[in-house]
């Protein structure tokens, strides 16, 4: 089911491309022309405030939905459905509530045809457990777990199918602020471990700009109504990186202030529509 | 039941306790009000000291009659669980069949099926199939409609994760459509059974020679009142029997709701 073909991707093309994507919900546009390359290994965080149509985008990406305009392609092919090419971690409803936490990743692999016996999907799965600091907690229903576990066991099972494009929607937006540090870390941590710059492609959403500094090469800014594109701003923060490294780079503060004022105005312009935008020049 | 978040194991059995009272001193104020101030009319309300030895000589026939209305019951709710199960993920995961299916179950789910008896004995060969055909109309609509409002009800999270995982067909339901609206089944399979219960006795009405339900109606006729009720307390003892293997396999396979 794997639809990436190492053959088909040359260096120059895009590995991700939206060109001129809209797409549109009951009447109203909820993204309109965004156009956006992701090269294979870019880690791009996508920040905006809520409505901007950030998750519908990673919704088109994981083939949850199509747009009503423009072309999307993963590795040269317009995205014709889910695959397991993409990995998903929703904020906090990755799990199916009704199996262990081991049973769900075996489920993945199962469905990513990946090992030969139940008994080597199991070994998998505790490999991954371990890997995201769950070793002794496979047995459990996710509802036995907090959400930072939960989290973390919805990245072994993306990480354990070993899928080339991690697609993350606000993952950590519902943990407390230090068990968000930790995951940051952790993500930051096993994403490098992957392979870093040479391994996965991910997309990350949030709504926390720090967030999007500390984890992203690349942070791209999005405004509402309609759902667009506003900014596209490279990270230049050495890899590899660790939460703390990064916060205390000298050019962290600059480049987190930089982002917020362009969410300012963002917001700025959502909250009062009418204003005169020749002030301060606009988008 | 109770669905307490953490359900203290002592609390459960507490509750047991007090069930255990309840029941103790209904059987005294019942002795109370027959055998020994014979208040009652002891002809309809026999007191113990009738009902037991007549419960005992009744044991052979009540213990057959168990078994013949366990003859009924099973093939018959069973046969609606799958059926109404089945039928109800078929019609439930296709939207337009749902559409077109909906407003006819609609309609035919509030009849009685005991208004269908004089059609399933003019149509049925046997008088056992005519009965187990009431019971399981009876059962069936719960737990159809039951199933139906289950899957109408299952998270689109859910969904959304079994396709970005490629779950289809006969896989999607085994692992994400019956156990996402196996809460929702098992209310269907719960109101079913309970269903099941008064239907057999009104399915033993006609052509049953033995059964549970026939055992009371045939004393009752006879003015035996002391196997009427030795008859109606053994009657009760099998569904509290049923219902309570009915509870721990709910409760066994919905463990997870409890956890979420």
């Amino acid at each position: 089911m794997n639809n990436q073909s190492e053959a088909s991707v040359s260096g120059s093309a895009p590995y991700i491309s939206l060109a001129a994507v809209g797409f549109g919900y009951g009447g109203e546009t909820v993204l309109d022309g965004i156009d956006l390359d992701i090269a294979r290994g870019e880690f791009v965080a996508v920040i905006g405030p809520s409505g901007c149509g950030k998750s519908t985008l990673l919704r088109l990406l994981a083939g949850l939905a199509f747009p009503d305009t423009g072309l999307l392609t993963v590795s040269g092919r317009p995205v014709s459905g889910p695959g397991l090419d993409r990995a998903v971690v929703f904020q906090d409803y990755s799990l199916f509530p009704w199996m262990s936490c081991r049973d769900n990743i075996v489920l993945a692999l199962e469905q990513a045809g990946m090992g030969s016996s139940r008994g080597e999907r199991r070994a998998i799965a505790s490999e991954y457990l371990e890997l995201v600091g769950l070793r002794t907690d496979g047995g459990k229903l996710p509802g036995e777990l907090s959400g930072g576990m939960r989290q973390r066991t919805a990245i072994a099972r993306a990480l354990a199918v070993n899928a080339p494009i991690l697609l993350m929607d606000e993952p950590f937006g519902a943990l407390d602020e230090i068990t968000r540090a930790r995951q940051q870390d952790l993500l930051l941590g096993l994403w490098q471990d992957s392979g870093g710059e040479h391994g996965k492609t991910v997309i990350f959403v949030t709504h926390d700009v720090e967030e999007a500094v500390i984890l992203g090469d690349r942070v791209i800014v999005m405004a509402t109504r309609p759902g667009r594109v506003v900014r596209d701003m490279a990270v230049g923060l050495s890899r590899p990186r660790s939460r703390h490294g990064a916060l205390h780079h000298g050019n962290f503060v600059p480049i987190r202030d930089e982002l917020l004022d362009v969410l300012n105005q963002v917001v700025g312009e959502q909250l009062d529509p009418g204003a005169p935008s020749g002030e301060g020049g606009g988008i | 039941m109770s669905r307490g978040k953490n359900g203290k194991p002592g609390g459960e059995t507490g509750g047991r306790f007090g069930s255990l009272l309840i029941f103790a001193g209904l059987i005294i104020l019942y002795s109370l009000f027959t055998d020994v101030f014979a208040l009652f009319n002891g002809m309809i309300f026999p007191g113990w000291r009738k009902i037991v030895p007549d419960a005992i000589k009744s044991a052979p026939l009540l213990f057959n009659g168990l078994l013949n209305s366990l003859g009924l019951l099973v093939p018959a709710v069973l046969g609606a669980f799958l059926t109404g199960m089945g039928l109800g993920v078929a019609v439930g995961l296709h939207p337009r069949a749902k559409r077109v299916l909906m407003p006819l179950f609609r309609a035919m789910n509030p009849v009685p099926s005991t208004m269908l008896i004089p059609y399933a004995i003019a149509v049925l060969p046997t008088f056992w199939l005519s009965s187990v055909a009431i019971i399981y109309v009876g059962v069936l609509w719960p737990v159809l409609m039951n199933t139906l409002h289950g899957i109408a009800m299952l998270e689109p999270r859910w969904i959304d994760n079994a396709r970005c995982l490629n779950l289809e067909g006969w896989r999607l339901i085994r692992k994400v459509v019956l156990p996402g609206a196996m809460p929702q089944i098992f209310a269907g399979m719960s109101a079913g059974l309970i269903r099941s219960f008064l239907l057999l006795t009104v399915a033993e009405m006609f052509g049953a020679k033995a059964g549970l339900g026939f055992f009371v109606q045939y004393y009752a006729d006879f003015a035996e009142y002391g196997r009427v009720i030795a008859g109606m307390m053994f009657l009760s003892a099998v569904v509290v029997s049923i219902m309570a293997v009915f509870d721990l396999v709910q409760r066994r396979t919905l463990h997870w709701t409890k956890k979420r």
